[in-house]
């Protein structure tokens, strides 16, 4: 409510994007406008400079945690692109540039806008503002590189966008030669700014000891793609309309990044989020296990979908069943996008909210699905509409289970209580954890301005090994962060009584007796009870290096614990990571495999890191 | 079939002969194979890679092959696939106006009309095309080639100028085998793209051309997915002329979107050396050297010739896919694995031969020859493995190799010019 003339700032941003790949919507229908935060975006030049602000450009534009670089390094020179002044009166006016294949001003359009909602779908699960570390920006790159792909790069702290030519002989639906821009996905976009998030909320998931912390990885940001587009109400509305009501039926919800693989040649999608039933015992590699995630969770959400709107067909064709044939009532379709758009918030915040109840380390299909589970009771115990069950029943059709539950119950899927004798005697130094996490939150409101993120740059190191197509975009280790000063306090608390503790007692609360602490990890946590009142919490990441031999050479592997403490001090649930030693067999597994070749012979020359995590976005599958 | 004498002795028509000859990186073998209707001759393969040679050039090869024939026509000549370093020879025209082939087999991918039935194929040629089209008259690779691999480090600059080399287009030779050769009466020769059914697999087949034997045709797959072992490279741009890479190719956006250099501030969001490093993930001209050189190795035939009591296992340079394939399909195995004499595929490096096939499936003391030569760099690196060779050691496989011939007794005997090894394989 305005209280004086001055007061113009607006709360939102409408920006128009592509919410399907642009081949596929040339018909101009499947554009979308999306509605994020308004925040003032600055154009900058980069680096502080010394020559005047008037003789020379800006190079970018920046938000608080995001910001749009522009620059098309493919050539030999290096080409900088105008940035858009998102800001200026007539672009805002129009809800942003018109959306153009040709425009690379739309193209850094598109990807702040898509990365924002993004991050806000983040943000709104998990209560609380995601910022990078070291609250520095997030860059995005619309045209970094010639080539199919798109990859976030850990150490540049940066989203890489390719573009290419569509192939000339087999372009599928593309015009033969076109150039074809991977900013232009919104899937493609979204499933790199996850790979982003999901490095900052579990740095450690870096070390990939089991196929199934990369495919964890694959799977995990192509469901926040897949639900966060269907969530496009106008979109999902036409689409809906075309298929009759059946989600399933409609390639154009369930499809990945279509365009790409029509581009590569292949003549359809990349991926697609309806599987047959392949359970993840039958496969080994990568991005099949990835797959079967994002399937069992899209089978979840489309039996709920079908549930909820069980009783719409049936109203519309008086308990028949059997719909018209033609087109589908518009007030029918209007109502069942509802359901699924509803449906499909649903499931992506619960994935989301889950991250709060993985380990730090090691994470597997099981314990995913455990902590889904539990993020989902937490909000919701009585589950109403059916969907914690239904994904629940969709894992076992696939073989996701957690080994050590015992069963698929709901009681037993949730995760373990903390047994209080052993947490019992700290649960003072908890609760000053808790008061420091909540000051700390207070601090990080009220400073407003974001640190600066001009630091000094990380060297792209090139390419060493042979068989790889490109330099390595693996994942570093963590960086220690500049922060707030009641966030170094709680930090320092905590490292104080981890290494106050005897070793006995770190055993007893089932720690390494002799390992150091690493750098801590937390946040602070907002849930809603049951009977509506909020209770504040910390959810602390607590990981020790641990050693093992593999293949005849000592190798440090993180291994830790999450606590989810409550207001009190007390613990609500620990998630531990399995021993490193219970994973010698699978870690051993995956050096043997990055070292030899697919007929089995040792390679020459081994992959750099077996256990790196790879982010580039289009992978081909280990041959 | 050949008559069965009942003496133990070996009777000379009762073996094949083959001739391995010393071409250094590189393939070429003359078989004599003993049929109820007379000796046949096959000739499987004829090139070798420049910077790989043998005792050879391509005239004193194909010239040699001539001499060795004393006028005989050659009965089957077998293109296992179109890596310069298996079919270069075949490019000397004028030589091969003189010798009468009956029979020309090829892998499908090679048949013109096969891309009607995958388009894929003709994108595969237009590369192929392309990738003749960097080197200049002097067998230089062109200076806009050279600059499109400069972001690489030397190693891979030389590994992909090898492997540019070996995917050319070759349009003597490939011109030679397609429609050049000649029968003895003048009608052009038989040509076989093979398997002739893609339907099933595995397949076999009996010819006029080598009466008495029997071809089983464990390869190249009918699925375009296992005959690379990369994707199709997206940046196409390559079809219509690789050198574009290199050029000063203008951003892809006109200079009215651009920061014209004069405004660009000293100090960027990326530095200079960032952004070269950027660059190298470019899909450019080293990453598609790679996929055609995956591409041109899975079209590989993969031959078991039958004759009498004699398999030979002939894999040409197959890859990956198609040995799964094979290990994947039990007949095609059973057959594979039957094997009594063994070429070695893609000159005995890690990724033609599987590990297992080599330990668990085929017999003990199999008898094997491996046409290669060492060199140096990243590409040549680890050809011929050392593994392999232990393993073939400990299998007990007797081996002559074309650049270390040595005489094994009941196997092989070299020339003493080291030009060629003779072998004979009991039928």
């Amino acid at each position: 409510m305005r209280r004086s003339p001055d007061q113009t700032r607006p709360e939102f941003r409408q920006l128009r994007i592509y919410a399907i790949d642009p081949m596929v919507s040339r018909a101009g229908e499947h554009q979308a406008t999306v509605q994020i935060r308004f925040e003032p975006l600055e154009l900058k030049g980069g680096m502080k400079s010394p020559e005047p602000a008037s003789e020379r450009d800006p190079l970018k534009f920046a938000g608080r945690r995001v910001e749009v670089i522009d620059v098309d390094a493919a050539g030999p020179v290096p080409v900088w692109l105008k940035p858009v002044e998102l800001d200026d009166a007539n672009i805002a006016m129009q809800h942003g540039l018109e959306p153009s294949e040709s425009d690379p001003q739309f193209h850094q359009q598109m990807v702040y806008a898509v990365a924002m909602r993004t991050l806000e779908q983040f943000d709104r699960a998990l209560g609380r503002v995601v910022y990078f570390s070291g609250r520095r920006r997030l860059r995005l790159v619309p045209h970094a590189f010639r080539g199919g792909n798109a990859f976030y790069h850990p150490k540049l702290r940066a989203v890489l966008f390719g573009y290419f030519r569509a192939s000339k002989d087999a372009p599928g639906d593309n015009l033969p030669g076109q150039v074809i821009f991977t900013c232009l996905s919104h899937d493609i976009i979204a499933h790199e700014v996850t790979h982003a998030v999901v490095d900052r909320l579990r740095p450690y998931f870096n070390r990939a000891t089991s196929p199934h912390v990369r495919a964890f990885h694959e799977g995990f940001a192509d469901i926040v793609a897949v639900f966060q587009r269907l969530s496009f109400r106008d979109l999902v509305q036409r689409a809906l309309q075309d298929a009759r009501g059946d989600v399933r039926q409609s390639q154009l919800l369930s499809n990945i990044a279509a365009q790409f693989g029509q581009g590569l040649g292949s003549g359809h999608a990349l991926r697609t989020a309806l599987d047959s039933d392949t359970k993840i015992q039958d496969v080994t590699e990568e991005h099949a296990l990835g797959a079967v995630l994002v399937a069992a969770i899209f089978e979840g959400f489309y039996t709920t979908y079908e549930r909820r709107s069980a009783d719409l067909i049936r109203i519309a064709t008086g308990g028949t069943g059997e719909l018209p044939r033609g087109a589908l009532h518009p007030d029918l379709v209007s109502r069942l996008t509802a359901e699924c758009v509803r449906t499909a918030q649903s499931v992506l915040t619960m994935c989301i909210r889950a991250f709060d109840y993985l380990p730090p380390t090691d994470v597997t299909f099981g314990a995913f699905l455990r902590a889904l589970v539990t993020a989902d009771w937490e909000l919701n115990p009585l589950d109403e509409v059916g969907l914690r069950a239904a994904i629940i029943e969709a894992c076992r059709r696939r073989g996701i289970f957690a080994a050590e539950a015992g069963s698929l119950a709901v009681n037993a899927l949730l995760l373990d209580v903390a047994s209080n004798s052993a947490w019992h005697e700290h649960v003072l130094a908890f609760q000053h954890w808790v008061d420091l996490a909540i000051g700390k939150d207070i601090e990080e409101q009220r400073a407003d301005t974001p640190e600066d993120a001009d630091a000094a740059e990380a060297d792209v190191s090139p390419a060493r090994s042979f068989t790889q197509q490109a330099p390595s975009v693996q994942s570093e280790s963590i960086e220690a962060e500049e922060e707030l000063d009641s966030a170094r306090q709680l930090r320092d608390a905590i490292l104080a009584w981890f290494n106050a503790l005897p070793p006995a007692e770190r055993q007893r609360l089932g720690f390494d007796p002799v390992a150091t602490l690493q750098y801590p990890h937390f946040h602070s946590s907002r849930r809603v009870t049951a009977h509506g009142t909020v209770r504040f919490g910390l959810v602390v990441q607590l990981v020790q290096m641990q050693t093992l031999q593999v293949g005849g050479a000592p190798r440090e592997f993180p291994w830790g614990t999450t606590l989810v403490i409550d207001v009190s001090g007390h613990v609500r649930f620990i998630v531990a990571a399995p021993s490193v030693t219970s994973r010698a067999t699978d870690i051993e597994e995956m050096q043997r495999l990055a070292m030899t070749s697919a007929l089995g012979w040792k390679l020459p020359e081994p992959a750099a890191d077996p256990f790196a995590v790879d982010y580039r976005g289009m992978h081909e599958a280990r041959t | 079939m050949s008559t069965k004498k009942p003496s133990a002795k070996k009777n000379v028509a009762q073996q094949i002969h083959l001739r391995m000859y010393n071409v250094g990186f590189g393939d070429c073998f003359l078989l004599r194979i003993p049929t109820e209707d007379g000796e046949r001759r096959m000739l499987i393969d004829c090139g070798y890679h420049s910077q790989g040679k043998g005792s050879f050039s391509d005239v004193e090869l194909v010239t040699q092959i001539k001499d060795d024939l004393a006028n005989d026509p050659l009965d089957v000549v077998v293109a296992t696939h179109r890596h310069q370093d298996h079919i270069s020879g075949f490019g000397e025209k004028e030589l091969w106006k003189d010798i009468k082939v009956e029979e020309v087999w090829l892998p499908f991918t090679a048949d013109p009309m096969a891309a009607n039935d995958e388009p894929a194929l003709r994108a595969w040629q237009g590369l192929m095309e392309a990738a003749h089209g960097l080197w200049d008259d002097q067998g230089q690779l062109k200076a806009a080639a050279v600059s499109a691999l400069s972001a690489r480090d030397p190693e891979e600059q030389r590994a992909a100028e090898f492997m540019l080399w070996n995917a050319r287009a070759n349009a003597p030779g490939i011109e030679s085998l397609l429609t050049g050769m000649k029968r003895g009466d003048g009608r052009p020769s038989l040509r076989r793209f093979l398997p002739e059914d893609r339907k099933s697999y595995p397949t076999q087949f009996t010819t006029p051309a080598l009466p008495g034997v029997k071809v089983h045709v464990l390869g190249p797959p009918a699925d375009p997915a296992l005959r690379k072992n990369k994707k199709v490279p997206e940046s196409w741009a390559f079809g219509d002329g690789m050198g574009t890479a290199g050029d000063s190719i203008e951003s892809v956006f006109p200079a009215e979107w651009r920061v014209p250099a004069e405004r660009l501030p000293s100090r960027k969001p990326f530095t200079d050396t960032t952004l070269q490093g950027i660059r190298l993930f470019n899909d450019d001209l080293l990453y598609a050297a790679k996929a055609l050189e995956g591409f041109l190795n899975g079209e590989s035939l993969v031959l078991v010739l039958e004759i009498g009591r004699a398999r030979l296992l002939l894999p040409g340079d197959a890859e990956v896919g198609t040995w799964m394939t094979i290990l994947d399909n039990e007949d095609a195995l059973t057959m594979a694995s039957s094997a009594t004499f063994v070429k070695v595929g893609h000159h005995g490096s890690h990724n033609a031969t599987p590990i297992v096939f080599v330990r668990e499936h085929l017999a003990k003391a199999v008898p094997a020859v491996i046409s290669t030569q060492e060199g140096e760099g990243k590409f040549r690196n680890g050809i011929p493995l050392q593994e392999l060779l232990d393993a073939m050691i400990e299998r007990g496989m007797p081996f002559v190799r074309s650049d270390a011939p040595a005489a094994i007794e009941d196997l092989c005997e070299p020339s003493p010019d080291g030009k060629w090894v003779d072998c004979v394989i009991p039928c």
